[in-house]
């Protein structure tokens, strides 16, 4: 159960603008949470946030509306609460609270702290500076955590972003209305105030390698390039003329590209997810008549129940259990529509095992101008490529030793997703991990010399 | 926003331009780090203003002692015209690379450069390089008219020999490259062939090659967004696997080449 509704815009004013769809906890409300929030002594009972926040420590402080405070206690470990407060996807709201009759929603008061806290006030001191100067590779959610570690614990720290904004996914793969700019480029600038220098438009590649990295000074070099690359679904058609792969649409739209311009036009979204909602939500705001359709069934979409609320308010229809077999193109390679099979759950050989079967005779087409293909991605190895002797994993992502983040290169490390494909939280993990690795790494060889 | 403004973004400060043909235009682009690291084949991705779209520019020619890059395009597009609207003095919002696979560059023997219209400037580090590493480069350059050609006195002096073909016979022979390519075969014993144009030209070339075993690489244009691999627009089909033309690319084995899938890329 959930006592406090977040407020959104109205479904009919945000499919007219890119602004943010959850407008937060207002303050009544943001109190009443936490107070309602148990407060259990029993330590199986504490919310476990997977960087360490301290969570009972920060709603606490809510509770007594010391909003600063509650900020400065989630920033002791997550430096992106006003990122988390969004788009995370909030694994301490789950497992603990079977049988439970209230579910705090964490998430939101993290997100309200960021809100209301005071970020003027808590400037982060600028911490003194060693010698030993870091490159890191990719302003993402491990790139911007790790540097911001690492800034603390008073390395020398430049991002290398290929991009010209910083922030990589966050930047260019959410919209605006789940995760607006300005909230994203205010923990830029809080990342920025540590001292971490972000170079933009700077491609680590064959012409500027990580080994050349290694010979102007650095220390230490971490790749944290991400899982933005994406995956090829294989589906024939695929590259008819209005076919987008979900990641070039959210950069598009991101980048608010005036190529862009679908009033009137029917998309549709194959894919599940958040990124295949972006997706569907981003075109309805572009003016489509937009279907998603998802294999699986509406338990499958793994999404959170608000968001597929939102879509649906916002009028994307859903088609489940329904399997895309050909895009379908006019005779100049445009896109008309994609023909599809439904499925059921069918026990063919009466073995008991239930799955997913095509229905004879189920074929239909539906009209499409745009057709968005959401498959997922992965590792994104451009810096890694061009490294001699740096190994890769068959899956595309870069080799580290066992329970380290070392590579198979002296002084290369790599973490988040180019590592460890997962999602933001946990690229925001593994990013904390490798930060104390290169720590007690340089630390050793500092006392070797 | 101005540049001056952020500092984190490498200020890329126009310091010549030039008209070099009807609607073509060349720019000399401060560009140190570019300008040392580009390779022949190499591109750069370039935003004009902050709400423009990022497209791909060849590197043309780069001084590394001045720290300039030389871009040519030919203006087109909304992108391209804003572009050729900047003055010399202001900058560019971005500017990033050396972006995608260098070609070899290796003494192979004679080597025949083909290149129509606005594609003609992406030849021009390929003949220079592979002229200097010992080959017999011979260029053929097709044009719609003679107001249409480009950078000739520089191709002239990359190549041992340049054909230039018009298709209103307004300046040296008419016709299209394609027409000329099969008496150049004869005449010349050709180990490697470059193409850089339409999806037609592309297609017709690697036909002719095919047919007489000479290894020929295309130099690919489609769409492209980021030209990091990020966004999956430039995806072309080459021997059957998925590449992108921006990471993997764009220049490949043109026998290989799917045109069917690459046609609709490029609509």
């Amino acid at each position: 159960m959930q006592k406090n509704n977040i407020p959104a815009l109205p479904a009919q004013k945000r499919i007219k603008s890119f602004a943010e769809v959850s407008l937060g906890f207002n303050k009544k409300q943001a109190l009443d949470e936490a107070m309602h929030c148990p407060q259990p002594s029993d330590p199986a009972h504490v919310h476990r946030c997977p960087l360490g926040v301290d969570v009972l420590g920060f709603i606490r402080f809510i509770r007594e509306g010391k909003m600063r405070e509650a900020l400065l206690k989630i920033r002791e470990r997550n430096h992106f609460p006003g990122v988390c407060g969004r788009v995370c996807s909030a694994p301490c709201q789950k497992n603990i609270y079977e049988g439970e009759t209230w579910v705090t929603d964490i998430r939101a008061l993290e997100r309200f702290a960021f809100d209301f806290g005071d970020k003027k006030e808590h400037k982060a001191q600028s911490p003194k500076q060693t010698e030993q100067k870091i490159a890191i590779i990719g302003s993402g959610p491990a790139g911007l955590t790790a540097a911001a570690d690492l800034a603390q614990l008073g390395y020398g720290v430049v991002i290398f972003e290929a991009m010209h904004k910083a922030g990589g996914a966050l930047w260019y793969g959410i919209p605006e209305f789940r995760l607006p700019k300005k909230v994203l480029n205010s923990e830029i600038d809080y990342v920025k105030s540590l001292g971490v220098e972000i170079k933009l438009n700077a491609v680590i590649n064959q012409n500027y390698s990580v080994e050349q990295l290694l010979s102007e000074g650095y220390e230490a070099v971490l790749l944290a390039s991400g899982s933005g690359s994406p995956k090829i679904s294989g589906l024939r058609g695929e590259h008819f003329k209005g076919v987008y792969l979900a990641e070039e649409y959210l950069m598009r739209s991101n980048s608010r590209s005036a190529s862009l311009s679908f009033k009137g036009k029917k998309a549709v979204v194959i894919g599940v997810g958040n990124v295949a909602f972006d997706c569907a939500r981003t075109s309805v705001r572009l003016g489509c008549d937009t279907t998603l359709v998802c294999e699986g069934t509406e338990d499958d979409l793994m999404m959170a129940k608000a968001e597929i609320e939102f879509a649906k308010e916002e009028g994307v229809k859903l088609e489940v259990l329904t399997k895309p077999l050909e895009i379908l193109s006019h005779e100049n390679h445009c896109t008309r529509g994609v023909r599809f099979i439904k499925l059921d759950f069918a026990d063919p050989g009466s073995s008991g095992e239930w799955k997913l079967t095509p229905v004879q005779g189920s074929e239909f087409v539906l009209d499409a101008d745009i057709v968005i293909i959401a498959a997922g991605h992965k590792p994104n190895c451009l810096a890694a490529r061009s490294t001699e002797d740096l190994k890769v994993n068959k899956d595309g992502s870069i080799w580290t030793k066992k329970n380290s983040f070392a590579t198979s290169v002296e002084k290369v490390f790599a973490t988040g997703a180019v590592a460890q494909p997962g999602n933001l939280i946990m690229s925001m993990v593994l990013a904390k991990r490798a930060t104390q690795e290169i720590d007690s790494y340089l630390k050793e060889k500092l006392s070797a010399k | 926003m101005c540049p001056q403004d952020n500092l984190d973004i490498i200020m890329h400060k126009i310091t010549n331009k030039q008209m070099i043909g009807e609607n073509f235009k060349r720019l000399e682009v401060q560009a140190p780090n570019i300008a040392r690291t580009a390779k022949p084949g190499q591109f750069v991705m370039v935003m004009v203003d902050e709400d423009s779209d990022r497209i791909p520019l060849a590197v043309v020619e780069s001084d590394e002692r001045r720290g300039v890059i030389t871009l040519v395009f030919e203006e087109v597009g909304p992108v391209t015209k804003s572009l050729g609207e900047k003055q010399i003095g202001s900058f560019l919002f971005a500017l990033t690379g050396p972006l995608g696979m260098p070609i070899e560059v290796k003494k192979v023997g004679t080597v025949v450069c083909i290149a129509e219209g606005a594609n003609t400037a992406q030849i021009l580090p390929i003949c220079r390089s592979l002229k200097k590493a010992g080959n017999k480069v011979i260029s053929i350059v097709g044009v719609k008219t003679k107001k249409k050609l480009t950078l000739e006195s520089h191709l002239r002096s990359a190549s041992y020999k340049l054909l230039v073909l018009t298709e209103d016979g307004s300046y040296e022979k008419r016709g299209m490259p394609i027409n000329i390519l099969g008496k150049v075969l004869k005449e010349e014993d050709v180990d490697l062939v470059y193409v850089f144009g339409s999806v037609e030209l592309l297609r017709s070339v690697t036909a002719i090659t095919k047919k007489e075993k000479i290894k020929t690489l295309v130099g690919l244009s489609p769409v492209m967004v980021d030209g990091l691999g990020l966004c999956g627009s430039c995806r072309v089909r080459v021997g059957d696997r998925e590449v992108f033309a921006c990471t993997d690319g764009p220049i490949f084995n043109g026998h290989d080449v799917d045109f069917d899938y690459l046609k609709a890329r490029m609509a």
